[in-house]
């Protein structure tokens, strides 16, 4: 397998990471033994059947969930080392999320919901925070509905915000778990190009499909099968896998 | 096997703990204010024992005076039907205990060691020899006598001569004892003693208890008594026509019931707003679950399954709610009518269980239970599926509106100030129905501030009615009375004051002649004025009303009265309503020069003394001057001291205030219960949220600060409801007790406690938010995410 020559560097790394879901009697292992290493600048799409375990990975190198055993390396930072609080104001700064289901805040108008990551970082001033989550809903093409609540706004323009959102701190990795599950395939492909864009300009950038389509605009692309890694395939000019 | 819609419903209570906890705690909070209801019922139950214990008399005979041998006594024990039978003497007499002298009650008992009827217990010591006192035990606990056993006691003869005696012991009986609470302290005696004191022969009351009292028997026996005693003495004069105790009655049983109207009133506001709090919570429990139904909707649930899968979750928390309630209920009940029950008549009741009170609280906890969820099941059922299905469909509802609109405007907040803000008004209904359970608990607390402040402010008004320091009544037309008193060294000042009785409509009040410059008495005029000097000397009708008759009979200031006086009939003018408590506030004050008119009498009846130094050993030392001056003088006179009164009507102000408090807790606490609930599901609802945030950033202290805003404005709308829910729900009380003491109070609402209240209720919002919140930040956001 893959595990015993990593490169060094790369920019994320997971090794023998596992993850075991207990709930009551039962335990379930989503992730069995995964080594995945990304390199800055990588556009990675993750694949595989329901079940498999992409969220699940997803969410381990985000510190959103956090592994059973095995460790998670991201830009330098050794997840396992950290505590929620310092997950939170590291994700903060450096990662941008992009969910399923939108996840904005209702209360929030769409400007607002741009803005928060700013106001958790505590960068610039009330009105550079204004101006610049103005710039990323105008990156995503919701420059003309700022003062419109989420309930207002259709599941794509939603999705874009909630990029727009992910975008506020110029994080050095986005990560997107099924951006398009929810979205009509025109859309999707507006979202994707979206993220192919953000590569473009020096981003981080994973996101999980089920779509051969909308994987195929990745630069790579990671299969996940029943809690393992089984196909790190890049293609020429990233470098190679054994 | 088990169906799986019956598992969902019981896996829904181990999913939600902290809530189902909450809701469990809440139902049991409702049952165990029901456990109120029984203590009027298990007192009554202590007290037939008691009755039983105490045999005490069925009919009381009061012949003026008579003579019966020991062999005619026991001729007449020997009637038919004749359960006990005993003869008494009942007397007034002053006594004093170091330098405090008041006038006490004697009872004479012929055997302590054979009592048939109405036995006199000895509770602590012995029973009294020849020329030895046992003192009752109400005396003490009502702080009209402290004397007790070993103290030696001074007894006054008619013509001022004096006697020390022992006290031997500590004892009571049913139906003397309660005589204490309404003026003078209780003394028995062997009826030797009295003899041998009185230098007289005979006694004063015939008791018996019969042994059936059904189908007339009592009326038989009562007629076989009193021809065979009529023939033993011949034709007494009775004092009265006989006392024929109703069956189930016993002496103190109106006092009891009073205060059990307290317990009513404030037992039915625990028990409501708990059944209230019932129901609120079952519907934040189907609210939360719109989308699962919604769901199981979509896979082909029926309306009725799926509505019996939440019926059967609430009857499952209503009987785990019920368990916990009977049992805190039971513990509640026995241990608040011991304290009533000591307090107030000296008697230490058995534990009891309601039988009828716990069939009712099954019935109200379980039914209420699935009652209060049916409407919230009812609506959830016919959320059309696509909309409860929408991520957001239920938690709409933020955008139209004065308040949304004004709090998306209000961007010089701190963001998360903001968003706790709008998620409040986000969930308008679930906010407003938060708050109302934080109104519940502060606006009672408050109201029960209200009603303590209000019964302290009456007992206040009461004291400083009447009387000065000293009062001395004496026989009526008797001359010289005033100025000897006023010669007496210490004596300040002295007024002389004519008290009469009334007919006022229906009501029998109390008529005070006071000079129209008194000064010691206290006025209090609330509306209106007090008469002038020119009126008094022109023996003008008109009169000052006390607060409580004008409220009772409905006069007003400027309304001509008709009354009955013992002159006759008369009209006064009534020209100013006074808030003094004296004789219950149902009195009537006027010019005494004006009474003398209608009374056709020249001089007062009554004295009230103000000696030159309020200390109790210089009032007794004055006390002692004037009766000694008086009596030399050859007067006929009763002399009080009033600090005694005072301080027996504190020891009863502090017994009212006590039930109050003892109530109030766990009245208060049931509210706390349903304020900590409510905040701790408001934060519960958040964790998702929370989640997000934390995926984007926010620290721990954006959460608080989210969570605190949502909390502090929680409470402060709370508390802004509190302010009524207080106001009425002292009102409501003191109505009722008003009703069951038959008098009214002038309401003192508690201003002084409307900031500090809503400083506690923002105090607790913090603290209680704090520990769901804590729990929701440490979830890490996976979990918090995938929480719905
Ligand atoms: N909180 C959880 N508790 C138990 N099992 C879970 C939990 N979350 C995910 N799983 C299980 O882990 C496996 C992988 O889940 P996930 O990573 O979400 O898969 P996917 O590839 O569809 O994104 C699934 O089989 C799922 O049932
Ligand atoms: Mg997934």
């Amino acid at each position: 397998m893959m595990s015993d020559s990593l490169p060094l560097h790369s920019s994320i790394e997971l090794r023998d990471v596992e993850k075991v879901y207990r709930s009551g009697r039962l335990e379930y292992a989503a992730l069995r033994g995964v080594n995945l290493q990304v390199d800055s600048r990588e556009f990675v799409a993750i694949v595989g059947p329901s079940g498999s375990g992409k969220s699940t990975i997803l969410n381990v190198m985000t510190g959103i969930d956090r592994p059973t055993a095995g460790t998670v390396k991201v830009f330098g930072a050794t997840l396992n080392d950290m505590n929620e609080e310092e997950l939170a104001v590291w994700r903060g700064e450096h990662v941008g999320i992009v969910f399923q289901f939108f996840q904005l805040l209702p209360t929030l108008t769409a400007l607002e919901n741009a803005m928060l990551p700013l106001d958790f970082a505590r960068t610039g001033s009330v009105a550079d925070r204004t101006d610049r989550a103005h710039h990323n809903l105008a990156l995503v093409g919701m420059g003309d509905k700022p003062d419109h609540l989420p309930l207002e706004l259709s599941g794509g323009e939603q999705q874009r915000v909630a990029i727009a959102r992910a975008l506020a701190c110029s994080p050095s990795l986005l990560v997107a778990d099924e951006p398009t599950g929810n979205l009509d395939s025109d859309t999707a492909q507006h979202v994707l190009e979206l993220l192919a864009k953000l590569n473009t300009d020096g981003m981080t950038v994973l996101y999980v499909t089920h779509d051969r389509e909308l994987a195929s605009y990745a630069d790579r692309t990671v299969t996940v099968k029943d809690g393992r890694v089984i196909d790190g395939h890049r293609p020429s000019g990233h470098g190679s896998a054994p | 096997m088990r169906s799986a819609l019956e598992r969902r419903a019981w896996r829904e209570l181990s999913r939600r703990r902290a809530r189902s906890i909450f809701t469990v705690l809440t139902v049991a909070a409702a049952t165990t204010a029901l456990w109120m209801f029984a203590i009027p019922q298990l007192s009554n139950r202590a007290m037939a024992e008691r009755v039983e214990d105490h045999q005490l008399d069925d009919v009381v005979l009061s012949p003026a005076w008579f003579d019966l041998s020991d062999r005619q006594i026991d001729e007449l024990q020997a009637i038919p039907n004749v359960a006990g039978l005993d003869v008494r003497t009942g007397f007034v007499a002053p006594i004093s205990f170091g330098e405090q002298r008041q006038e006490a009650f004697f009872v004479t008992v012929r055997d302590f060691g054979d009592q048939e009827v109405n036995v006199v217990t000895i509770d602590e010591g012995e029973a009294p020899g020849h020329r030895e006192f046992l003192v009752d035990l109400q005396n003490t606990r009502s702080q009209r006598l402290t004397a007790t056993t070993g103290d030696m006691l001074r007894l006054y003869g008619p013509s001022g001569e004096s006697e020390e005696f022992k006290i031997t012991g500590v004892g009571g009986s049913l139906r003397h004892s309660d005589g204490v609470r309404d003026g003078a302290p209780v003394i028995y005696i062997t009826h030797e003693t009295f003899e041998d004191l009185a230098d007289a022969q005979g006694y004063s009351v015939l008791n018996f208890k019969v042994a059936d009292r059904t189908d007339g028997q009592l009326a038989a026996t009562l007629n076989a008594v009193r021809s065979a005693f009529e023939g033993m003495v011949g034709e007494p004069e009775y004092q009265t026509i006989p006392q024929i105790r109703p069956a189930g009655d016993w002496p103190a049983k109106e006092s009891m019931e009073n205060v059990t109207t307290v317990f009513y009133v404030l037992a039915s506001i625990a028990a409501a707003s708990a059944l209230f709090m019932v129901y609120t919570t079952m519907n934040a429990i189907v609210r939360e679950q719109t989308n699962e139904i919604a769901v199981m909707k979509a896979i082909g649930g029926r309306r009725r399954q799926i509505a019996w899968s939440y019926v059967r979750s609430a009857a499952i928390i209503g009987t785990l709610g019920t368990s916990l309630g009977l049992v805190v209920g039971f513990l509640m009940s026995n241990l608040l009518l011991q304290m009533a029950s000591t307090t107030l008549m000296a008697l230490t009741p058995g534990w009891g269980v309601s039988w009828e009170v716990a069939a009712l609280s099954v019935l109200v906890g379980i039914g209420g239970s699935v009652l209060a969820s049916l409407p919230a099941v009812w609506r959830a059922v016919r959320v059309p599926v696509q909309e409860a299905l929408r991520d957001q469909g239920i938690a709409a509802g933020f955008g139209d509106g004065w308040l949304d609109r004004t709090l998306q405007r209000s961007n010089r907040l701190p963001r998360m100030t903001q968003i706790g803000l709008r998620n409040t008004a986000r969930r308008k209904a679930a906010s407003l129905v938060t708050a109302l359970q934080v109104s519940l608990a502060v606006g009672i607390a408050l109201g029960l501030l209200m009603l303590g402040a209000t019964v302290m402010d009456a007992a206040q008004d009461w004291r400083n009615a009447e009387g000065g320091d000293i009062e001395v009544s004496d026989g009526p037309g008797v001359d010289g009375f005033e100025s000897r008193i006023a010669n007496v060294a210490g004596v300040a000042d002295v007024e002389g004051v004519y008290w009469s009785t009334i007919g006022v409509g229906e009501e029998r009040a109390a008529m005070l002649g006071l000079e129209a410059d008194t000064t010691i008495f206290g006025k209090d005029v609330v509306a209106g004025r007090w008469f002038t000097p020119e009126e008094a000397a022109t023996q003008a009708r008109v009169a000052v009303i006390g607060l409580p008759l004008a409220e009772l009979t409905g006069v007003e200031v400027g309304a001509e009265v008709a009354v009955e006086t013992p002159g006759g009939s008369e009209t006064l003018q009534i020209i100013g309503v006074d808030r003094n408590m004296s004789n219950d506030g149902k009195i009537v004050y006027l010019p005494i020069e004006t009474q003398y008119d209608m009374d056709l009498r020249t001089a007062p009846n009554w004295y009230w003394v103000r000696t030159a130094n309020q200390d109790e050993e210089y009032i007794d030392s004055v006390a002692s001057g004037i009766a000694n001056t008086l009596s030399s003088a050859g007067y006929q006179f009763d002399l009080e001291v009033n600090y005694i009164d005072a301080r027996a009507a504190r020891a009863e102000e502090r017994l009212i205030l006590g039930i109050i408090g003892a109530l109030g807790i766990p009245i208060a606490a049931i509210g706390m219960i349903g304020l900590a609930s409510a905040m701790t599901m408001t934060v519960l609802e958040r964790t998702r949220e929370i989640g997000i945030l934390r995926s984007v950033g926010a620290r721990a202290k954006d959460v608080r600060r989210m969570i605190g805003a949502e909390g502090l404005a929680l409470a402060t709308l709370g508390w802004v409801l509190a302010l009524p829910v207080g106001f009425f729900s002292g009102w409501a009380m003191l109505w009722v007790i008003g009703r069951a003491f038959n008098t009214s109070f002038g309401l003192v609402p508690p201003y002084w406690a409307i900031v500090p209240s809503l400083l506690v209720a923002l105090l607790l919002a913090t603290l209680i938010v704090r520990r769901p919140a804590t729990r929701a930040i440490d979830l890490s956001p996976g979990v918090a995410l995938r929480y719905e």
